[in-house]
């Protein structure tokens, strides 16, 4: 390739005007390609001017926290995208749809490991995890339970729920002759908080399950609707 | 820590100091530099809650790809933001698709007219006697604002050719012609 061919490569990707899969793959070459590499330092340099000049802006007062607590996730998984979408996930969960196709292209995986490193993060501890999978087997949700009875629900997934119904989370506790109990509407995708009834603590394979209800919840007290995703509670190791 | 003025700051020791898995000099170079870094994002993603997200995410690439950067090539602050600007387009592509027909609404109008309108603005804020003002002064005003909203607000040859009202192919060969002109005149 010429130094001519090598210099309008560069241009094209410094200012931007390449898809993501061409950016993605000149950002790949760089690593192996000196010449490709130094053309592109050279055109970042041309134009770096009009990005300095640009009047620094306030910054998110945990904004510093954030970047820590992304390095922190990635580690885990050297630096996994996947990782990151769902630490993003976990802090600023209404926020854009930029990690969502992210979220969706994952392996269950790498979304329970994502999920524990999440929790590990959290204070306090919560008892257990369930990863709530749909009938395909994908990630939907994540439930945090706390030996207060609180549960946390994460969700993965932008749920389509219709008009008129609500998502419900439920749980079985794992004793005997228990029957499924409500812990809470889900009207918003969101990091969210529910208290439930008074509960023993939560235990190792206790089923958590979220099923699609009329508005205000299941007539019957009892989970009717279709299941959105279940899965059963682990402890972190 | 101490803050410490951008100026007097040693970019590219920070970056080595990072390779070497020094947390600390990612914060001097967060603290000294995401203000600013957020500005480029915002220009382009327009919202500051983005904006802060890829902030965040472009300081986690450069603590991961720290120990690419070679002062060999280029300026360290050259290097911080072609990852911050790689983050937000990497955003930007991902959040819309080409849109080569007119605006929908009132705000998105006058939003891109103020776009064409700032890409002017940000040509002269440019150091009068830097050779990017005078090289980009060099070229005829449309061709100028090509280059400007294609760099400074990330649109593509497509979003470009719906805010001027101009055929995709006269566009294309505008950046062509004008990216060659100026790497001729900053040579």
């Amino acid at each position: 390739m010429s130094a001519t061919d090598l210099d309008r490569i560069a241009d094209e990707y410094v200012v931007g005007l390449m898809d993501d899969d061409e950016a993605r793959e000149i950002e790949r070459r760089m690593a192996g390609e000196p010449a490709l590499a130094a053309a592109i330092s050279a055109a970042a340099e041309r134009f770096l001017e009009i990005d300095l000049s640009e009047t620094p802006v306030a910054l998110a007062a945990e904004g510093w926290s954030g970047v820590e607590a992304r390095l922190r996730a990635a580690e885990g998984a050297g630096g996994d995208p996947i990782l990151l979408a769902a630490e993003r996930l976990r802090r600023r969960p209404t926020v854009a749809s930029h990690w969502r196709t992210v979220a969706q292209a994952g392996m269950a995986a790498c979304l329970v490991l994502a999920a524990a490193l999440g929790w590990q993060l959290s204070q306090p501890a919560p008892e257990m995890i369930a990863v709530l999978v749909d009938s395909a087997g994908e990630p939907q949700a994540v439930i945090e339970a706390f030996a207060d009875d609180r549960v946390t629900v994460l969700p993965l997934v932008d749920f389509a729920v219709p008009d008129g119904s609500t998502l419900q989370v439920w749980t079985l506790p794992a004793v005997a002759d228990a029957k499924p109990v409500s812990l809470g509407l889900i009207d918003h995708i969101a990091r969210l908080n529910l208290r439930g009834p008074d509960l023993p603590a939560p235990a190792q394979g206790q089923l958590y399950e979220i099923t699609i209800e009329q508005a205000g919840g299941s007539p019957t007290g009892l989970p009717t609707g279709p299941i959105v995703g279940k899965g059963f509670a682990k402890g972190i190791i | 820590m101490t803050a410490v003025a951008a100026a007097d700051l040693d970019h590219g020791a920070l970056l080595q100091q990072c390779a070497a898995g020094d947390r600390r000099a990612l914060q001097a170079l967060y603290q000294a530099e995401a203000p600013r870094m957020k500005a480029v994002a915002r220009r382009m993603l327009r919202r500051d809650e983005i904006a802060e997200d890829a902030v965040q995410d472009a300081f986690v690439r450069i603590w991961h790809k720290a120990s690419q950067y070679d002062p060999e090539r280029g300026s360290a602050l050259g290097w911080i933001y072609t990852v911050q600007r790689s983050v937000a387009l990497n955003l930007l592509r991902g959040s819309r698709h080409e849109d080569l027909v007119e605006p929908a609404d009132f705000d998105a109008i006058q939003e891109r007219r103020q776009e064409i309108h700032t890409a002017e603005e940000v040509w002269g804020r440019l150091d009068a006697s830097g050779r990017l003002r005078t090289c980009l002064g060099g070229l005829e005003p449309a061709r100028r604002k090509v280059v400007l909203l294609a760099y400074a607000y990330g649109l593509s040859h497509g979003e470009i050719a719906g805010r001027l009202a101009r055929p995709l192919g006269t566009v294309k060969a505008w950046l062509r012609r004008s990216l060659e002109s100026l790497r001729e005149c900053m040579k």
